[in-house]
């Protein structure tokens, strides 16, 4: 998204931002979050890897990448993916679409959009397939049948050891990027075929709407608003400032 | 002399604190942000030749008094600032010592008369422009090495800014120059504007990198900030009918300060959503005293219709104002994904740029096993040609040798290509430790030139030995 200049960040009467002329790409947390798919994958070949995304034709450059990176397979649910759209529904399809495919153990996302900064439709999904959900995992290790996670907390990083299924929300860490893909699986990738899914394909969602149970309403700019006191004198100025410190610390009641 | 009374006879000349010897640092000090290097590193690359110690200079009589020292013990040297080189050249040789002069960074003068601003070697280059720039004025060099790059490497290396069309290279903006020779000798060539007294011993420092002394003091030209701009971006159906549109425009007599052309590749990547297939991408950015501005881009519109390019307004240029300096906060990403990546500029006359251009991309294609892309650029443009700055990344084993192989591959590629062709194998990058293995051909009959000023300028050769000429020929 820090390809959109800052004077383009504005929104318009529909409730979106003018984003066409930001080439699409996949998300940094999304890329942790395919990056350590496929390294799970080296480590166990026997484990298979789908990307999923959700999103009009367009988006399909981004599962081509996946493809060309070795991800055996693709599939792509047709649907807007609007800052407008309310993490609800996109968990929702993406719930839906993953039981389709049907036998899964773990699922990687983002920890969020980089257009809307949710952050919560990992957490949504976890909760409507009835799994746990780690949030901010930096790396997820495979030992013996089970997962070694590790995740951001505040005092640090915590280890988790578990089995599926399970979804974690993916975010950066220092040495965890996502590997390049070389000109021949570029193009060999774009001759593989890539799933295609309508929400009428999806038991219970004929539309993104009805998935959401809400809609977006208004995204607006809170006005800052500060109060300035213009004190021309440096006595005064002190006195003002010892004054309004005394007020502030007994309005919390902090000693002073 | 003995290593520790070498150490003692530093701390005497600078100070204790300004004599490194930390293996730590060293090992920091060891190579510059070649793209080799950062992959290595990240494939746990070590440097097994270590610098003895890094003398930290801030004045120019130190500056004599260390050379004095090291000419005389013969021990070999490596200058450097900012570090911001790409072509091994601040790689140190076993037991050398490093001469940071970063920390003479004092902005000397600004003379608004003559419109000069005199600086010591480790002044930052972005310092100086934003001190500049609140008085109105511009050093008019932007390198993409501009958050790192300081003014003494700067000209050390020749190098050149994205302005370039409109304020040439560091080599036009150099009016005087100071420095120590090998011997311990300070010099300094005066401010002039032009002079007719024999060859410009400027050019002696020009592209020296480190090689014939230690430079301590530039003057370059400034420019008041000019008044007005025009920016335009087209897309054109090909890279060769878009070289063709820049030699027409710069040969008319126009100097767009910014004149880019991008392949299909790299429009694509950075510019996708403006793009048809196949489409390379054309940037204009003009720039100068009220109406110049104007009437250069309306010059610049009626030659792209001519060709055919397709308007896309000003949008693509402030995209590529605002991310142009983006890899200096990510320079190891690349490695970190596990490719060798590097970029690689060359130069060459109107009659053969292009046909270098096609036969990289063809042989890279054709030769490099598990090549991500190569893509290239031109952004430099004379009257008499242009550059080409590819960029070019392959995944590789994560071993040490691996990059190396696939890098020397690569990097071979556009070298024997360039000069099948007579291009120079280096624009503004300079030549380093690594390109010194190609200067032979570069040169040719005039090699003996260089090898023959290296010899009176520092005939022990103590001088950031293996840059510019290779070790094994002198």
């Amino acid at each position: 998204m820090d390809q959109v200049l800052s004077a383009d960040w504005v929104v318009q009467e529909d409730q979106t931002i003018d984003l066409s002329y930001a080439n699409r790409v996949i998300n940094t947390y999304d890329e942790q979050g395919l990056e350590t798919m496929l390294r799970l994958k080296d480590a166990d070949p026997n484990c298979s890897t789908i990307a999923m995304t959700l999103g009009t034709k367009e988006t399909e450059s981004m599962l081509t990448k996946a493809l060309a990176l070795q991800v055996e397979k693709a599939i792509r649910i047709d649907g807007e993916t609007a800052i407008s759209q309310p993490p609800q529904a996109v968990a929702r399809i993406l719930c839906a679409g993953i039981k389709k495919i049907g036998e899964v153990d773990l699922v990687l996302c983002g920890r969020q959009a980089s257009g809307s900064e949710n952050g919560q439709t990992g957490l949504i999904l976890a909760e409507l397939l009835g799994w746990p959900c780690i949030s901010l995992v930096t790396e997820v290790l495979k030992r013996d049948d089970r997962l070694v996670i590790l995740h951001q907390v505040d005092e640090g990083i915590e280890e988790v050891v578990m089995g599926g299924p399970v979804v974690l929300t993916m975010t950066q860490s220092a040495d965890h990027f996502l590997r390049m893909a070389t000109l021949r699986d570029m193009m060999d990738a774009k001759k593989k075929s890539i799933i295609h899914w309508r929400l009428e394909d999806l038991k219970e969602l004929q539309s993104v709407k009805e998935a959401a149970g809400a809609s977006l309403s208004r995204i607006f700019t809170i006005e800052e608003r500060k109060k300035c006191v213009m004190v021309e004198d440096a006595e005064e100025f002190a006195d003002r400032m010892i004054e309004e410190m005394r007020r502030v610390s007994k309005s919390e009641g902090v000693g002073l | 002399m003995e290593n520790q009374k070498v150490l003692e006879t530093f701390e005497q000349m600078v100070g204790k604190e300004f004599v490194q010897t930390e293996e730590a640092i060293l090992q920091e000090y060891a190579t510059d942000i070649t793209g080799l290097r950062m992959v290595q590193k990240h494939f746990g690359w070590k440097s097994e030749n270590l610098a003895q110690c890094i003398v930290k200079i801030h004045t120019k009589e130190e500056a004599v008094e260390v050379l004095q020292f090291l000419n005389q013990e013969k021990i070999v040297s490596v200058p450097r600032t900012g570090g911001s080189g790409v072509c091994l050249g601040l790689e140190t040789p076993k037991g050398s010592v490093v001469l940071d002069l970063s920390e003479m960074n004092e902005i000397i003068e600004i003379n608004e008369e003559n419109l000069t601003v005199t600086t010591q070697a480790g002044v930052a280059l972005e310092r100086l422009e934003k001190v500049l720039n609140k008085k109105g004025y511009t050093t008019g060099h932007f390198p993409q090495s501009l958050p790192l790059a300081q003014m003494g490497g700067l000209v050390a290396t020749r190098s050149i800014g994205q302005f370039s069309t409109r304020y040439g290279g560091i080599e036009d903006l150099l009016v005087g120059i100071e420095g120590v020779l090998p011997d311990g000798e300070l010099v300094r060539i005066k401010n002039i504007p032009r002079k007719s007294t024999g060859p410009d011993l400027r050019h002696i420092w020009l592209g020296s990198e480190g090689t014939m002394g230690v430079i301590t003091e530039v003057t370059v030209k400034i420019f008041p900030m000019m008044e007005e701009r025009c920016m335009q971006a087209y897309a054109i159906d090909s890279f060769h009918t878009g070289l063709a549109i820049i030699r027409e425009i710069v040969q008319a007599g126009w100097k767009p300060a910014v004149t880019r052309l991008h392949d299909e590749t790299e429009a694509a990547e950075s510019y996708g959503p403006f793009m048809q297939p196949g489409e390379s991408m054309l940037l204009f950015l003009s720039e100068g005293p009220k109406g110049y501005a104007t009437l250069e881009g309306n010059a610049i519109q009626a030659v792209v219709e001519k060709y055919g390019a397709r308007a896309l307004g000003s949008k693509p240029l402030e995209l590529w104002l605002k991310h142009r300096n983006d890899i200096c906060d990510h320079l190891d990403m690349y490695a970190k994904q596990g490719a060798v990546a590097d970029t690689c500029e060359i130069s060459a006359m109107w009659s053969d740029i292009g046909k270098i251009y096609t036969e990289v991309l063809e042989r890279a294609k054709a030769e490099v096993p598990h090549l991500v892309a190569i893509t290239g650029h031109s952004s430099h443009s004379y009257e008499q040609g242009t550059n080409i700055y590819f960029m070019m990344g392959a995944m590789c084993a994560p071993k040490v040798e691996a990059a190396q192989k696939t890098y020397d591959q690569l990097f071979g590629i556009i070298m024997e290509t360039t000069l099948k062709y007579n291009g120079s194998i280096c624009h503004h990058h300079g030549v380093g430790r690594y390109r010194a293995k190609w200067m032979k051909q570069e040169l040719g009959s005039a090699y003996p030139m260089l090898e023959k000023l290296k010899m009176a300028f520092d005939p022990n050769g103590v001088m950031n030995r293996g840059v510019l000429l290779p070790v094994d020929e002198k």
